[in-house]
C-alpha cells in the first residue's frame, strides 16, 4: 500500500498496455490514403476533354505536351481543381467537426455560425445591388469582377464572425451561442431574400450561379490565397485537439481540468471562420461536406477522439470532396451539374443509410 | 370603363396620329381604326380589329403563364358587350394618356412613336438610359412608382393612369391595380424568340396611343436594314467566334436556339453549339470551351469589363483564349450610362438592327466598312 | 457557532476558514446583486480521510461545492488546499490537485472506459493531448485503483450506471489530485453498487492519501463509513466533526428529524416513532 501517490506504478507484467484500436484506425488510414490517391488521379486523368494518360503525365512533370490546350486543361484547369477540392474538403471537414464537438450537436456544420450566410450577404450586396445607382463602395466591388465577389465574400462572413466573437465573451453558454449564430444566420438569409426579390432577373441568376458552389472557378493565384488561410485555420484548430477531446465531457468537467473554455471557444471560432470564410469566398456555399464527414469519419475510426478525428477528417474530406467534384464534372459530357446538388445528392443517401444502421453512440443524440 | 379623360385627350398633340380625339358621334358602321397594324415577326401577341374596339392578345404575359387579352376601346365609343373569355377581359380606353412603365424598355417605344409626354411613371429612373426621359424624371413630369423595389400600391392608384405596363413578369400588386381600374397590360417581348419579334412590339405600344402608322413606319425600317444586313452576311463565310464567359466556375454559353443565338446565327457566326436549339444558357465545362472553341479569334462578351486587363482579373485562364492574343475582344457595353444602365437592353431591343449591324462589322468588316458602333466596343489591352 | 478540531492550518487536506459562500448575478441591464448562501464557514477536510458533506437540500450543499473546486471564488474568507490559498492558485495548475466527479449525464460518444479515464490527465498534457508512457502508467493505476481494468476496454456508453461512477472515479484519479470531489456520487445507484463506490471511495482515500470529500444523501451509509462529515443545517451553520461526534451532539437528529422519523444515536439509523411516543 503506497503512502503517496506513485506517478509511475507498474502494472502486473511490468509494460504499459498499449493504446487501443489502433488496429481500426491504421487500417481506415491507409484506406483513406489510397482512396485519396485514386481520387486524385481520377481528378487528374477523367474530364469532359480526353486526354491521354501519357500526355498527362508528360505535362505533370513539366514538359510539354503536343496539343498546347491540353497543357492548359491539365494543368490550369484539372490541377486547381483538384487541389482546391483537397484543400475544401479538408478544411470544411475540420470545420464542421469543430462545431459539432464545440456545440455538443450532431446536426452542427461549418455554416452554423453564419459564415456562408455573412458571404452569401456580402456578394448579395456586390453582385445584385452593385450598380445601376447603388452606393460607390458596392459599385467599385462589382466592378471588380469576381476579385469583388470573393472579396465581399469574404467581408461578409469576417462580419458576421466577428460579431459571434464579440457575443462570445459576454455569453455564458454554447448552446445560447449556437442560437445566436443561427439566429444572426436566419437574419442574413432573410436580407439577401429582399435583394434577390427586387433585383433585375441577370443579377439574381449571378447570385444564384455563386450559390451553386464550385471547385472549378479557382485560379492558381486564388490558391495561393486560400491554401495559406486554409493552412492557419488547420494550425489553430490543432491548437484546441486537448481541449476539444476535454469538451467531450462538457464544459463542466472541462473547466475542471483547467480548460479555458471562453478561449478554446474563442480559437475554435477564428479557425472556424478562416476555413469556412475562406472557402466560402472563393467556391461559394458548399453545402453538406462539413456535416456529414464528421460522422463519417467516426464510423471509419470507431472513436471519437479528435487526435485521430482530426487528419482523419481532413483526410475523408478531402477524398468526399474529390468524389462529388468528379460527379459534378460529369466527365465526358459538356455539361457541368451544379456541385452543391452533387454533395446533398450523395450526402443525403449516405446520412440516412449511416443513420439507419448505426448503434447508439456512433450518431443520433450523442457524439 | 366608358367615356375619357376629354380634358387631355384632344391635348395629346399631333403627334398621336390621325385618330386624335375621341368619338363625339359614334356610329357603329364606321372603322375607327383606319391605320391597322400588321404582326408579321412576333409570335407573343395578336391584334384584332373590330369597328370600334382593337382585341390585343398576349399569349404568354409572363413565364407559364395563360394567355390574356385587352379589350382597347376607341375613346368616346361605348363599352362594347363581349361574351365568353373575353367577357373578363379589360376594357381600356384608347389611346391612353398616361403610362406607367415597369421596364426600361417601353422608353424606346415611347421616344420613337412620339408619345413620350404620356409617360407618367416609371418603375425605377436609375436605370433609364434615354436622355429625354431621364429629364422627364428630373423636372418631375415623370415619378418613380417602385424606387424601393416594390410597387407603391397606393401611390399608382391614387395617380390612377390609364394604363401600367408591365415588364413581362408578375407582381402581387398588379390585381389590386387592376381591381382599382387601371388597365394592366403584360409586355412580355423578352419572351419573343427572334430579335425582330421583340422589337415588333412597337406596335402594341402603338396600339395603346392610336399611333398605328409611325410604328409601321419605323418597324418597317428597322425589318428591311436588319433582313439587308443578314442577307449580307449570309452570303459571306461564317465567321468562327467565342461567346459568354466563365462564372463561378462554369462557361455560360449561348446555344444556336437562345434569342442571342439567333442574332450570332444572322450575323454569319459560327460556334461549335451553335446547332443546339434549346433557349437558356448552356452551362458547360471550361474544358470543353478550350478544347472546341478556344481557337476562336473573335470573342464576344456582354459585361461589365472595360479592358482586356479586366478579363485576365476575373481569371487568369483567359489567356489561353486565341481571341486575347488576337486582341479581338468585342464587349457590348459602349452605350452604358453614368448610373450603369447599358442601352443595350433598353434601345438595343427595339433595334436589333443595330445589334445585328454591330455585330457584322464586327465579324465580316468586309461587309460594313467605315460602320461607326452603338453597342459593341472593341476592348483595349 | 461552529466547531473545529485544529487551530492551526493543516498542510494535508483541505480547510476553510471564516467562508463566505455565495454568488453574484450579473445582469444584462440591472446593477450586480451578491447573493449569499452561507457565512463564517470554518472546516477541514484531511488527506487519507473521506469526507461527507452531508444536510438537508437548499442549504447550499452544491454552491459549497463549487466554492471548493474553485469554480465559483469565495465571498469572504480562504480556502485552503495544502496549506495554498485557492484564489492564488492558477486553474490550470488547480486542476492537477483538485479533481471532480459530477452529477451530471455526460454522452462521450465513443469513448471507450480507458479512453475516458485517460482525459483525466488532461491537465498535465501538451496542446496535441500526446499520451506518454507514464501518462499510460497512471492510466492504468487508477483503473485498478478503482477496480475497472476488466472494463478498460468496452465503451463508456454501454456500462451499467455503477461502473459509469466508477469509471468517472478513475478519471477523477488519472488528474493526480491531492483533492478528489464528489458531488452526489451515489444518486443513480443501487443499493449494492452504492455500497461498493462508497467503500472503494474510503479505500482510496486511506490508499493514496487523498481528501475526499463527497456529498450525499445517504446519511446513514455516511455515518458508517466516513472519518468525518460536514453537516451544513437549514440554518446556514456548518459542523465539521467525526460522525461519532455529531451524532452524540444531536445536531443529526435536530437537522434530519421530521414527523415520525426520530435519528437514534446510539444506533445511528433512523426510527419510526410511534404516534403517542415524543423522543
Amino acid at each position: 500500500m503506497t503512502t503517496t501517490l506513485d506517478p509511475a506504478p507498474r502494472t502486473q507484467d511490468g509494460v504499459t498496455s498499449p493504446p487501443p484500436r489502433t488496429g481500426r484506425v491504421a487500417v481506415a488510414l491507409a484506406a483513406l490514403a489510397a482512396a485519396l490517391a485514386l481520387a486524385v488521379v481520377l481528378s487528374v486523368t477523367l474530364g469532359s476533354v480526353t486526354v491521354p494518360i501519357g500526355e498527362t503525365l508528360r505535362i505533370l512533370t513539366g514538359q510539354d505536351a503536343s496539343d498546347p490546350r491540353w497543357g492548359t486543361v491539365v494543368r490550369d484547369l484539372r490541377l486547381p481543381r483538384t487541389i482546391t477540392a483537397i484543400v475544401v474538403g479538408a478544411a470544411l471537414g475540420i470545420a464542421g467537426l469543430q462545431m459539432q464537438t464545440l456545440f455538443r450537436n450532431a446536426l452542427a456544420d461549418p455554416y452554423i455560425l453564419g459564415a456562408s450566410s455573412g458571404a452569401s450577404l456580402g456578394v448579395a450586396l456586390v453582385v445584385v445591388a452593385g450598380g445601376g445607382g447603388a452606393s460607390g463602395f458596392t459599385a467599385n466591388l462589382a466592378g471588380l469582377g469576381r476579385a469583388g465577389v470573393v472579396i465581399a465574400a469574404a467581408l461578409g462572413a469576417a462580419a458576421v464572425l466577428m460579431l459571434i466573437m464579440l457575443l462570445s465573451r459576454w455569453v455564458r453558454s454554447a448552446v445560447t451561442l449556437l442560437l445566436i449564430g443561427v439566429m444572426l444566420g436566419s437574419a442574413t438569409t432573410a436580407v439577401v431574400s429582399v435583394l434577390l426579390v427586387y433585383a433585375d432577373p441577370q443579377r439574381s441568376q449571378q447570385f444564384l450561379v455563386w450559390g451553386l458552389g464550385s471547385f472549378t472557378a479557382t485560379t492558381w493565384s486564388d490558391l495561393a490565397l486560400l491554401v495559406p488561410i486554409v493552412l492557419t485555420g488547420i494550425a489553430a484548430a490543432l491548437l484546441t485537439v486537448r481541449a476539444l477531446n476535454a469538451l467531450l465531457l462538457g464544459e463542466g468537467y472541462a473547466r475542471s481540468m483547467g480548460i479555458d473554455i471562453r478561449a478554446v471557444r474563442l480559437t475554435t471560432v477564428v479557425s472556424a471562420a478562416l476555413l469556412a470564410g475562406a472557402t466560402t469566398a472563393f467556391c461559394g456555399p458548399i453545402g453538406f461536406l462539413g456535416l456529414i464527414v464528421p460522422h463519417l469519419a467516426r464510423m471509419a475510426f470507431g472513436t471519437s477522439d479528435h487526435r485521430v478525428l482530426l487528419p482523419g477528417v481532413a483526410l475523408l474530406g478531402a477524398v468526399v470532396a474529390l468524389v462529388c467534384g468528379l460527379v459534378s464534372q460529369m466527365p465526358g459530357t459538356d455539361t457541368v451539374f451544379p456541385l452543391n446538388a452533387v454533395t446533398a445528392l450523395v450526402g443525403a443517401p449516405v446520412v440516412i443509410t449511416v443513420l439507419v444502421r448505426s448503434r447508439r453512440g456512433a450518431l443520433g443524440s450523442a457524439l | 370603363m366608358s367615356g375619357c379623360s376629354s380634358a387631355t385627350g384632344s391635348s395629346i398633340g399631333a403627334d398621336t396620329g390621325a385618330d386624335a380625339g375621341c368619338i363625339t358621334d359614334f356610329d357603329a358602321t364606321v372603322d375607327y381604326f383606319p391605320a391597322k397594324s400588321e404582326i408579321t415577326d412576333a409570335e407573343n401577341f395578336s391584334l384584332t380589329y373590330e369597328n370600334s374596339y382593337q382585341i390585343l392578345t398576349v399569349d404568354e404575359p409572363f413565364s407559364g403563364a395563360e394567355p390574356e387579352s385587352y379589350v382597347l376601346v376607341k375613346c368616346g365609343a361605348p363599352a362594347p358587350e363581349l361574351s365568353g373569355e373575353l367577357a373578363d377581359a379589360q376594357q381600356i380606353t384608347v389611346p391612353i394618356t398616361s403610362l406607367y412603365s415597369a421596364s426600361t424598355t417601353h422608353l424606346p417605344l415611347v421616344t420613337e412613336l412620339g408619345v413620350l409626354d404620356t409617360l407618367t411613371g416609371v418603375s425605377n429612373g436609375s436605370f433609364v438610359s434615354d436622355a429625354a426621359a431621364r429629364d422627364r424624371i428630373a423636372s418631375g413630369d415623370v415619378v418613380e412608382y417602385a424606387a424601393g423595389g416594390t410597387v407603391d400600391t397606393e401611390a399608382v392608384v391614387l395617380a390612377a393612369p390609364d394604363v401600367l405596363m408591365t415588364g413581362g413578369s408578375d407582381d402581387p400588386a398588379y390585381t389590386q391595380l387592376r381591381e382599382s381600374g387601371i388597365g394592366v397590360v403584360a409586355n412580355a417581348e423578352w419572351l419573343e424568340a427572334t430579335p425582330l419579334g421583340r422589337a415588333e412590339w412597337i406596335k402594341v405600344m402603338a396600339a395603346l396611343t392610336g399611333t398605328e402608322e409611325r410604328a409601321a413606319e419605323v418597324y418597317g425600317d428597322i425589318r428591311t436594314r436588319y433582313l439587308d444586313v443578314a442577307e449580307r452576311a449570309a452570303a459571306a463565310d461564317p465567321a468562327p467566334v467565342l461567346l459568354g464567359g466563365m462564372s463561378q466556375g462554369t462557361w455560360y454559353m449561348s446555344s444556336g436556339g437562345s434569342f442571342m443565338g439567333k442574332f450570332f446565327g444572322d450575323a454569319g457566326a459560327q460556334w461549335p453549339w451553335d446547332d443546339v436549339t434549346t433557349t437558356g444558357s448552356l452551362p458547360l465545362d471550361f474544358e470543353s470551351v478550350i478544347a472546341q472553341a478556344s481557337d476562336a479569334p473573335t470573342w464576344l462578351v456582354v459585361n461589365s469589363w472595360t479592358s482586356i486587363a479586366d478579363a485576365l482579373a476575373d481569371d487568369e485562364r483567359y489567356g489561353s483564349l486565341a481571341a486575347i492574343g488576337t486582341g479581338e475582344v468585342w464587349n457590348a457595353n459602349k452605350a452604358t450610362n453614368e448610373t450603369g444602365g447599358n442601352d443595350f437592353y433598353e434601345r438595343g431591343v427595339l433595334r436589333p438592327d443595330l445589334i445585328l449591324s454591330d455585330l457584322v462589322a464586327i465579324l465580316h468588316p468586309e461587309i460594313l466598312p467605315d460602320h461607326e458602333f452603338t453597342f459593341y466596343r472593341q476592348l483595349p489591352a | 457557532m461552529t466547531r473545529t478540531d485544529v487551530s492551526t492550518a493543516d498542510p494535508n487536506g483541505i480547510e476553510l476558514r471564516d467562508v463566505t459562500i455565495g454568488y453574484n448575478r450579473r445582469r444584462a441591464l440591472r446593477r450586480r446583486s451578491v447573493t449569499t448562501v452561507a457565512t463564517g464557514l470554518d472546516a477541514v477536510a484531511r488527506r487519507g480521510e473521506l469526507t461527507a458533506l452531508v444536510g438537508p437540500n437548499g442549504a447550499g450543499k452544491s454552491t459549497l461545492l463549487r466554492t471548493l473546486c474553485g469554480l465559483q471564488p469565495v465571498l469572504h474568507g480562504q480556502v485552503l488546499i495544502d496549506g495554498d490559498d485557492l484564489s492564488s492558485v492558477r486553474p490550470a495548475d488547480l486542476a492537477t490537485r483538485i479533481s471532480v466527479v459530477l452529477t451530471e449525464r455526460i454522452d462521450p460518444g465513443l469513448l471507450t472506459v480507458r479512453e475516458l479515464v485517460a482525459l483525466g490527465r488532461t491537465p498535465h498534457l501538451p496542446a496535441s493531448a500526446r499520451l506518454s508512457p507514464e501518462d499510460r502508467a497512471v492510466v492504468d493505476w487508477a483503473l485498478d485503483a478503482v477496480g475497472a481494468t476488466h472494463l478498460a476496454a468496452r465503451q463508456f456508453t454501454e456500462l451499467s450506471d455503477g461502473q459509469r461512477q466508477r469509471s468517472l472515479t478513475a478519471r477523477a484519479l488519472a488528474q493526480q489530485p491531492s483533492l478528489l470531489v464528489l458531488d452526489e456520487p451515489t444518486s443513480f445507484l443501487d443499493v449494492p453498487s452504492r455500497v461498493e463506490l462508497v467503500d472503494v471511495l474510503g479505500r482510496l482515500a486511506r490508499e493514496q492519501n487523498l481528501a475526499v470529500i463527497m456529498s450525499t444523501h445517504e446519511l446513514e451509509l455516511a455515518l458508517r463509513v466516513s472519518d468525518r462529515m460536514w453537516l451544513l443545517d437549514a440554518d446556514r451553520t456548518l459542523t465539521c466533526d467525526t460522525p461519532a461526534a455529531l451524532a452524540e451532539s444531536g445536531r443529526i437528529g435536530a437537522a434530519f428529524d421530521r414527523g415520525r422519523m426520530r435519528f437514534d444515536p446510539q444506533t445511528l439509523v433512523f426510527d419510526l416513532t410511534g404516534d403517542d411516543s415524543r423522543a
